[in-house]
């Protein structure tokens, strides 16, 4: 059985000028453990997909099964990194996380404790510096950081993110998914996370899996296994043939659903 | 600033102008312009003051910029003080059984002072107990009821039709049904107070960032937490205007109220002066009046910045 199930699943939102199906028919599962990634265009619907993950709202129709359980709401076994960073402005970027922390039933630890921890990984994603910081006091990047920071420090089985270096420079972005890679195979076993992102070179460095999605409604296209032995090094897999021909099947399942989006036969690039 | 510029500048001359002008000329009898000279100085210190504590530092920066807005305020005072002296005490322009000199109000002001602290503390009690009733219940009913769907459409129409009655016609009602004066000032105050603080509330509530919410349910905030961490925190902007604009009400209901059947007070002070004709002590009631609320939405706007810090 796998981790995640989901099952023909159809939503819908009611949105001014009537309903509007956002995802159709998508199904895919994620095994316990496994990494992967959901990648497709603009307004596809991936936010969509990842808020019914989190439990955020129930689909108009199919279901999500969790270790062979329907979700009906949120769960501590889940942590999210949204695309909008959604920090409590009134928090500082410690008290973000020690918020979260002391909700996931750590009332018992000591508030020393939990600051500790939140100061330990500010300090793993860059931002030792900015504990005592107002979200508005930090750029974009800075936020999505403490974001990430925050699902991480939950420590649970399951992580979601959407687009979670989306704002964060190239370097920055670099150490960032290996710290990811860390926390996701470190304690007992590893995590099962659901990955989206735009970048098709990100998806592939971190997956086990690729999940293709197109749009209007969103569907899923194509879902492609990554074949790369773990640990990876970047520099030794981008060389190899096999990642040559792997990036260009995704990049043009990509430019085929917009060649469909814009209307012609043909793309010229 | 520089020492030139502190020197020379529009406040100092009309400093100057008004004390030369001031005793140079006559004035009329019982006009005590000395009380007026003596506020003219007090004004002018405030200027000082300023000046002294900002560094000559060659213009720029904060301390300077404060500087020069005083010294625009402290100019404009000592125009408006200047006129007022020069149209009563000095020539007499106007009728000076209805408009008394500034030398007599700041005098009288002196003078009765006592009474005008008795007064305040009798008008803020009344208004402190009706005004704290309004923010202790209107603030978590806003919330609770802003939180809970069903309630939110039972209570918008409600308070859209009781909201929107002016609180001031409920004066003789309340004064007639309710045993003492000060409980139905009370009220009176707390019924002005309430309403725009529980439907800003209200509002607040729904305005909240639905993403902020999704963001705490994905945390699997506790409903406590969701009330008082994150709905009360979103709202706050909301609360914080709703209690303005309750505390402008609660002045205006507390004064009237006071008008209509006290016996001590700041609004009674107005009008049991003015019933005898004793312009000058009516004056004096307002000016105290207008330096009352002044202080209390400056602590007020503090408290504000305070709780928004974060914004
Ligand atoms: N709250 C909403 N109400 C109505 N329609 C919505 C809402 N949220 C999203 N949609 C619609 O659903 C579709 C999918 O949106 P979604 O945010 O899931 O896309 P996405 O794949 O995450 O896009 P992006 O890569 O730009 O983040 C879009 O067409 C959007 O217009
Ligand atoms: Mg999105």
């Amino acid at each position: 059985m796998a981790k995640i199930d989901i099952n023909d699943v159809y939503l819908e939102y009611d949105s001014g000028s009537g309903r509007q199906a956002a995802l159709d028919g998508v199904s895919f599962s994620v095994g316990e453990g496994e990494f992967v990634s959901v990648i497709g265009s603009s307004g596809c619907g991936k936010s969509t997909l990842l808020g019914l993950l989190a439990g955020l709202m129930p689909p108009s129709g199919g279901e999500i099964l969790i270790d062979g359980d329907r979700v009906t709401g949120t769960g501590k076994d889940r942590s999210v990194v949204f695309q909008h960073y959604s920090l409590f402005p009134w928090m500082s970027a410690r008290g973000n996380i020690v918020f979260a922390l002391k909700q996931q039933g750590r009332n018992g630890c000591k508030p020393s404790a939990l600051r500790e921890k939140a100061d330990r990984y500010l300090g793993l994603v860059g931002l030792a510096d900015a504990a005592r910081k107002f979200p508005r006091e930090l750029s974009g990047g800075m936020q999505q950081r403490v974001a990430i920071a925050r699902a991480l420090a939950l420590d649970s089985p399951m992580l979601l993110m959407d687009e979670p270096f989306g704002a964060i420079d190239a370097k920055n972005r670099a150490g960032l998914q290996e710290l990811l890679l860390d926390l996701w195979d470190c304690g007992d076993g590893r995590k099962t996370v659901v990955f989206v992102t735009h970048d098709i070179d990100e998806a592939i460095f971190l997956s086990d899996k690729i999940v293709v999605m197109s749009s209007g409604p969103g569907r899923v296209k194509e879902e492609i296994p990554v074949p790369f032995p773990r640990p990876r090094e970047r520099e030794g897999i981008v060389r190899t043939a096999a990642y040559a021909a792997l990036r260009n099947r995704i990049v043009l399942l990509f430019y085929d659903d917009l060649a469909k989006a814009i209307g012609g036969e043909e793309v010229v690039i | 600033m520089s020492i030139r510029e502190k020197l020379l500048n529009k406040t100092n001359a009309a400093f100057v102008a008004f004390m030369a002008l001031g005793f140079a000329l006559p004035s009329q009898e019982g006009s005590r312009s000395l009380f007026a000279y003596g506020l003219a100085a007090a004004l002018q210190l405030l200027f000082w003051a300023r000046l002294a504590l900002c560094r000559g530092d060659g213009g720029g920066g904060r301390g300077s910029d404060k500087a020069r807005v005083t010294g625009d305020v402290v100019f404009l005072c000592l125009l408006l003080l200047f006129a007022w002296e020069a149209a009563t005490a000095k020539f007499a322009l106007l009728d000076h059984f209805l408009y008394p000199a500034p030398g007599e109000v700041a005098a009288l002001f002196i003078e009765d002072f006592p009474n005008l602290i008795s007064g305040l503390l009798s008008s803020l009690k009344i208004l402190g107990t009706g005004y704290v009733l309004a923010v202790l219940t209107g603030v978590p009913l806003g919330l609770v009821v802003g939180w809970n769907r069903r309630l939110y459409q039972v209570a918008k129409p409600v308070t859209k039709m009781l909201g929107a009655i002016p609180p001031i016609v409920y004066i003789p009602y309340a004064i007639a049904i309710l045993p003492t004066f000060r409980s139905a000032s009370v009220f009176i105050i707390f019924i002005g107070s309430f309403w725009p603080i529980f439907i800003n509330t209200l509002n607040g509530v729904f305005d909240v960032d639905r993403r902020l919410i999704d963001s705490a349910r994905a945390i699997n905030v506790s409903p406590a937490d969701m009330l008082t961490r994150v709905i009360l925190p979103g709202t706050i902007p909301s609360i914080m205007s709703g209690a303005t604009i309750g505390l402008s009400f609660s002045f205006i209901l507390l004064t009237s109220a006071e008008m209509i059947g006290a016996t001590n007070g700041m609004g009674w002070y107005v009008k049991y002066f003015s019933d005898f004709a004793n312009y000058p002590k009516v004056i004096v009631g307002i000016v105290f009046i207008g330096l009352v609320v002044s202080v209390i939405t400056f602590f007020f706007e503090r408290l504000e910045r305070y709780l928004l810090r974060w914004r």
